[in-house]
């Protein structure tokens, strides 16, 4: 499991939203290519965690995972 | 069943006053359709009537249910059923006679520890998660602890408040956590780092509120109270953080 660091405008972003547990959120994050991942933990709304390493400039978009 | 909650002010009254038997009071308490109702009172904190009680003893399924195991039958069966709750405005004790006393046990402190978690538990509307709750509200001089392995969480707002849909746990149910690597067990966090920075939030009476419990993840067992801040908590009411040991 690699710790991807977000960036703080997401961090901003993920304060407003509500957590799935106590100092962490359960996220999709979708890519300038229009990839997905999906499910992933964040904690404390920057470190994020995540099978797969990817290039945290490349996010346009992140949501809470239903 | 319904049970009552005994406002803050009347618990510190009720547990400086003696038991009837052991882990509960009787008493009438004035409910609010204005109606006074007999019943138990546990651990000072909730009142069961004794009618309710004695309904719920009819349910076989209820019967079936497991016990709290150090109260009575009855009023094991009685939690078990808990559908509603309410406030209780008055409370008036009765006294046992002397007479009717067959014996005394000591009961050890971690005893009654125990018996005060599981009764929050009940509180907190059994054993879902909070997210699955009803949005109930705070009490008047409730405090909540949030832990954290990071003194700057980011739930925590610029002016000290908390924001909308953040985590913590009841004040009662952070005793239990001494070390950061009880918060993280206790709460079933992913982050295997000791969430040991504490903040206290002091919210307002009546800001809502979803109670429930931690449910089994990320290979821990949870169990522990959790409550969501639905709205958040408003500003000036979130203290701390205070370190507490690692592990």
């Amino acid at each position: 499991m690699k710790t991807v660091h977000l960036n703080d405008r997401w961090k901003e972003i993920l304060a407003q939203m509500p957590e799935s547990g106590m100092g962490y959120q359960l996220i999709d994050v979708e890519f300038r290519s229009g990839r997905i991942l999906a499910g992933l933990t964040v904690v404390n709304g920057e470190e994020c965690q995540s099978d797969v390493e990817f290039d945290p400039n490349e996010i346009v978009d992140v949501r809470l995972h239903r | 069943m319904k049970v009552l909650t005994v406002p803050l002010e009347l618990r510190q009254e009720l547990s400086l006053e003696p038991e009837y038997a052991m882990g509960y009071q009787i008493g009438r308490a004035k409910i609010p359709s204005g109606r006074i109702v007999r019943g138990y009172i546990l651990n000072s904190s909730i009142f069961v009537s004794i009618s309710d009680v004695e309904q719920a003893k009819q349910d076989t399924n209820v019967r079936l249910l497991l016990g709290l195991g150090l109260i009575s039958a009855e009023l094991n069966v009685a939690l078990k059923s808990v559908r509603e709750t309410e406030k209780a405005d008055v409370i008036e004790l009765e006294r046992r006679p002397v007479s009717s006393l067959k014996g005394v046990r000591t009961v050890k402190s971690a005893e009654l520890r125990n018996f005060s978690a599981r009764l929050e538990e009940v509180l907190a509307g059994r054993t879902g998660a909070a997210k699955d709750a009803p949005i109930t509200s705070t009490e008047r001089n409730e405090i909540f602890r949030r832990f954290s392995h990071f003194k700057n969480d980011f739930r925590v707002t610029s002016s000290r408040g908390l924001s909308a849909g953040t985590f913590a746990t009841t004040g009662v149910d952070a005793i239990h956590v001494k070390t950061g690597m009880d918060a993280v067990h206790r709460y079933a966090l992913p982050d295997k780092r000791p969430a040991n920075q504490r903040f206290s939030i002091a919210p307002p009476e009546s800001t809502p509120l979803q109670r429930g419990i931690a449910q089994p993840a990320y290979g821990e067992t949870g169990g522990g109270i959790e409550v969501i801040f639905v709205d958040g908590s408003p500003d000036n009411t979130v203290t701390g953080p205070v370190e507490i040991p690692e592990r």
